[in-house]
């Protein structure tokens, strides 16, 4: 993969739209099915208007071929992200926001727009919540030491950010807080 | 109507507060500028110049106002006091360190509560300083205190969101918070310009506040829980909000610049005004139909007449009158009874209804309690009165509504205050097709009042699809929709009727329409080429339209066009026919293909619904009954024998409406009211042994997830009721189109709250769905379909019994052990019981197991 090698260390943002393929999402079918048998399992059988609990990836090929409405999770509405974007601007820690915010929602806008409320709205308060929750990331690198670095409810997306460069410094530091106390414990005598 | 406001610069630009003082012969304000302006109220004096107060040092947020003075406080942390009479500064209250939030008087004036930025609230006697109360509970700062009208309680906010209850007069001498609500607000700096006021309404029956999301949460206070949102119409942060005097409207004002006027009976907003800048404080005439609100230029805005009373809305302080005067009365000691006239000022009509009963009412002071005037009766009947029709201009429906108010008060108790319980309503079941809405908006403009254009409505909503229209003007769109798409496509077509009414089945979709309106006029071109509008004699007759979704045969839509004076009332489709109920008394029944099949008679129809071969139809037995019963009766007939199935009565409670009908996947009939009952009728298939069975608790489920909404039946799968799941004070769905949501059924049986309730719950539920596909299975010679179907629900009901079992063994109930097996279905769940039995070392009742397992057997 032509990667920066920094970056090799780290998954590639399709891997981890990959990995969060297997969240589960509910649809309201428009096509009546009988079950359908995958190597990861079997779902259905759907029966239109009744919804259904299907994995990301189903979701959105079952969309691909209009077979199904998503129902759009319910974090990803206005109100909750705008709720959500005034939290991150006044608390410290990061919003509490699924795992896989960030690829579902890009998944889910790029995919299926008309099944989400507003959606050209949900994008912009996305967008401003990731730059806020960057700038924090950013800023908790500042006080980046040797032992840890305590980051909550950060998402996969997000750490896959700052994990070269993380990984990176926080080896060097070690190395030099070994070098450190090397140099304590054994005083020259 | 126009809105008349007068703005006025009263202060710097920053918060600023207003309040009219008591008796409505000022407006005092208060502003960033630490000034206090007091204005005359009066309409003639309205550009002369306020008088200016300086006592403060630092901006006013603060005011309360009571009859005999008027205490201001902010920033600068003293509460000061003024006369009402002179406007004179009379005394300090309070002297805090901290910036005074909110002030609240207590209905006689003598104590005063103070919010000021800290985690307690002080409650101070005006007359006597150093006697100081203090309520302790908060965890933060307090931002609002409000004494309730008949100051038994003191509500206060938080900043942390927190709304606490106090009983001021608690059994224990010293106040006491009896409840909180917490998180029931916003939460907010202790400086914010929300000031998350608690607004009682005058009688004292309800508070409101500003909820999380823009809405306004009404609270009762006899349980001090959430009767109603008043929501959809600010877009932000609601800054502060008033009753009127008389408790009819809210007025909320916000930081979206926008005053919003709610009626609290319709529980919807009146009227609108948008100001050029955020609104913070707002206070209604005490008398008058008038409103002033400040915003946060420092400006005071007058609002002559918000509340257009031409339109027979009831004025905003009317009825407050005397109300205000009783309260007055109360707490005047030695003051000479005022007389009937004088506490109606400003209703002559009043004054001459009450000085007719002057010699024998003026005593009591009981205005209007003549019932002996006719229509009084009538007026008591309707709900609110609001149906008088105001012919002569005169203020007359005020006068009707002000009367049948105060007759239906003091009735027979002769106790005053406000009776909050509801008058008896006669209510007719209205007729209906199950799975339609209403338009929204009407313009009421035109008579008879027809829909805003581009309003939409469902006609039919089933689990096989919907149907709506959007209505045009010229013409209506109707939209046929499926659940699912891969038998049918979505279709619309152009409407020139106007349909009233659809329905909508696997065979195919029929629309009808009422006749009897005047012919439209036709454009025809005559023989010079020329267009000529033509109106054709007489009038329209009613139309059943049918447009088939399966068409292998060319022309098979076809219409039907009924003899004039005949209209079609209800519809309905089912595999084999469609029928039409219409106002003659007749049930036409015609086959899919249009030919009349049969008709025959059936009076007073209320609602119909098809399934299968089935048909189901609702009308009345007689009357409404006086005491609020609806006598329904139904009768389920098959259209392709013509037998009549069933027949019976529908079980309505007092008072309550039938809502939908409908079928269950599997032919079961349901019916839904207005207490949210969804019940099926059990045992429909033998005739004269059916019954209705709950099985679903709308209300009861909604306050189990804690959540206001309701549910809006669509149909029922096996087991599960699908709905719509409907929030807010709406009592139908909108557009969009709500997903579908399906709910388990649960039956309304007590313990439900334990483990062994909820499995008796569960046996008995699948115990009655299972008997009907039964006996469905035979009807329809489908047995082999639902073999696999019964056996997983017989085995389904041996594990709740099994699992029955097992606790009644840990409770040592032997007798119920043998009632449990006795219901057991195979023999293998009964060795199961055995073995569960003698695990627990029941010997004696092991035994009896194996007896009852022999009988079995031998059977």
């Amino acid at each position: 993969m032509a990667l920066p090698r920094s970056h090799q260390s780290a998954y590639t943002p399709s891997e981890i739209e990959f990995l969060a393929g297997e969240e589960d999402i509910i649809i309201i079918p428009t096509h009546s099915m009988p079950k359908l048998q995958f190597i990861s399992g079997s779902f259905g059988p759907f029966r239109p208007p009744l919804k259904a609990k299907v994995p990301l990836w189903l979701a959105l090929m079952l969309k691909k071929h209009h077979m199904c409405n998503i129902l759009a999770p319910e974090w990803l509405s206005v109100d909750n992200l705008k709720k959500l974007l005034n939290d991150e601007e006044t608390v410290a820690e990061f919003s509490p926001l699924p795992f896989h915010y960030m690829e579902i929602s890009m998944m889910l806008l790029e995919s299926a727009p008309e099944d989400i409320p507003n959606s050209e709205q949900v994008r912009r308060y996305l967008k401003d919540l990731r730059e806020t929750r960057q700038s924090k990331a950013r800023a908790g690198l500042a006080v980046l030491d040797d032992r840890f670095l305590g980051m909550n409810n950060l998402s996969l997306m997000e750490i896959n950010e700052i994990r070269p460069f993380f990984s990176k410094a926080f080896l060097e530091m070690r190395k030099l807080s070994v070098e450190d106390s090397n140099q304590y414990s054994q005083p020259p005598a | 109507m126009t809105i008349t406001v007068l703005p006025r610069e009263a202060h710097e630009e920053g918060f600023t507060t207003v309040a009219y003082k008591t008796d409505g012969s000022s407006i005092i304000t208060g502003g960033h500028d630490a000034k206090l302006c007091i204005y005359d109220a009066s309409r003639s004096q309205r550009n002369a110049e306020p008088k200016i107060l300086q006592d403060h040092s630092e901006p006013i947020l603060t005011m309360a106002t009571h009859k005999a003075s008027f205490v201001t406080a902010g920033e600068d942390g003293s509460v000061l006091i003024f006369r009402n009479s002179t406007n004179d500064f009379e005394k300090f209250l309070v002297r805090s360190t901290t910036p005074v939030r909110s002030l609240s008087f207590n209905s006689n004036g003598t104590r005063i509560a103070v919010a000021t930025d800290e985690d307690i609230i002080r409650v101070i006697l005006v007359r006597d300083i150093s006697k100081v109360v203090t309520l302790m509970g908060h965890s933060t700062h307090v931002k609002s205190v409000a004494f309730s009208p008949t100051s038994d309680h003191l509500i206060s906010t938080d900043i942390g969101g927190d709304v606490k209850i106090w009983d001021m007069n608690h059994t224990s001498g010293a106040p006491q918070c009896i409840k909180t609500l917490s998180g029931a607000v916003r939460k907010c700096a202790s400086d914010a310009d929300v000031l998350n006021t608690i607004a009682w309404s005058p009688d004292g029956a309800y508070f409101c506040f500003a909820g999380k999301e823009h809405e306004i949460c009404v609270y009762s206070s006899k349980d001090w829980t959430q009767k109603y949102a008043l929501e959809f119409a600010h877009f932000n942060d609601i800054i502060t909000m008033a009753w009127s005097p008389n408790g009819s409207y809210i007025c909320s004002v916000g930081k979206d610049r926008q005053v919003v006027i709610w009626d609290t009976t319709k529980k919807s907003d009146v009227i609108k005004y948008e100001n050029t800048a955020g609104v913070c404080g707002v206070a209604w005439h005490p008398q008058e139909n008038e409103l002033a609100f400040t915003d946060q230029k420092g400006r005071l805005l007058l609002w002559y007449d918000p509340i257009d009373i031409s339109k027979n809305m009831p004025h905003p302080a009317q009825k407050a009158l005397e109300e205000m005067d009783d309260l007055d009365r109360l707490f005047e000691e030695g003051a000479t009874q005022p007389s009937v006239g004088m506490s109606l000022p400003h209703n002559s009509l009043v004054d001459d209804a009450a000085e007719d009963d002057g010699d024998e009412g003026a005593i009591e002071d009981e205005e209007g309690e003549d019932l002996d005037d006719e229509g009084e009766d009538v007026d008591m009947l309707s709900d609110m009165g609001d149906f008088v029709i105001d012919d002569d201009g005169a203020g007359y429906a005020e006068e009707r509504q002000h009367r049948s108010n105060g007759g239906g008060r003091s009735q027979h108790t002769g106790v005053r205050g406000r009776s909050m319980g509801p008058h008896h309503k006669l209510t007719e079941q209205k007729r209906f097709q199950p799975g339609a809405t209403e338009f929204r908006t009407m313009d009421t403009t035109i008579k008879p009042p027809v829909p805003v254009e581009g309003e939409r409505r469902y006609m039919a909503f089933n689990m096989f699809g919907i149907i709506y229209t959007i209505y045009q003007n010229t013409h209506s769109i109707v939209n046929v929709e499926f659940h699912d798409q891969a038998q049918h496509r979505n279709f619309h077509f152009t409407d020139y009727y106007h349909y009233t009414m659809a329905a909508i089945g696997p065979e195919g979709a029929v629309f009808a329409v009422e006749g009897g309106k005047p012919k439209k006029k036709e454009k025809t071109t005559n023989e010079e080429g020329e267009e000529v509008e033509e109106q054709e004699e007489g009038v329209t007759t009613s139309i059943l339209y049918y447009r088939p979704l399966m068409n292998w045969a060319n022309n098979a839509e076809w219409t039907v066009h009924l003899p004039e004076g005949e209209n079609v009332v209800s519809v309905a489709i089912n595999e084999c026919s469609v029928v039409a109920v219409t106002s003659a008394g007749y049930v036409r029944v015609f086959t899919i293909s249009g030919l009349q099949n049969h008709i025959f008679r059936l009076e007073n129809s209320v609602a119909t619904a098809a399934h299968g071969t089935l048909v189901l139809f609702v009308y009345k037995q007689g009357g409404t009954g006086l005491n609020g019963e609806q006598n329904l009766e139904f009768m389920l007939m098959d259209t392709s024998t013509q037998e009549m199935i069933q027949k019976g009565n529908l079980p309505l409670q007092k008072s309550s409406q039938l809502t939908w009908i409908g079928f269950s996947e599997a032919s079961q009939v349901l019916m839904y009211d207005s207490n949210d009952i969804l019940s099926i009728l059990h045992r429909q298939r033998t005739f004269g042994q059916s019954y209705w069975v709950p099985v679903f608790d709308g209300k009861t489920t909604a306050k189990e997830f804690q959540r206001q909404e309701r549910y809006w039946p669509v149909g029922m799968l096996r087991d599960r009721i699908m709905c719509l799941i409907i929030r807010g004070n709406n009592d139908s769905p909108y557009f969009p189109r709500p997903p579908v949501d399906d709910m388990e059924l649960r039956m309304p049986i007590v313990n439900l709250e334990t483990e062994a309730g909820q499995l008796e719950e569960l046996h008995m539920r699948t115990r009655l769905i299972a008997q009907h596909d039964r006996t469905e299975a035979v009807a329809n010679h489908q047995e082999d379909e639902y073999y696999d179907v019964l056996k997983e629900a017989d085995a389904e009901m041996d594990k709740a019994l099994l699992r029955l079992i097992q606790i009644a063994c840990r409770t040592d109930k032997e007798q119920r052990i043998l009632d449990l097996a006795f219901a057991l279905q195979s023999s293998r769940s009964m060795d199961a019981a055995i073995k569960i039995v003698t695990h627990f070392k029941m010997t004696n009742v092991a035994e009896k197991l194996i007896q009852i397992k022999e009988v079995w057997v031998w059977m």
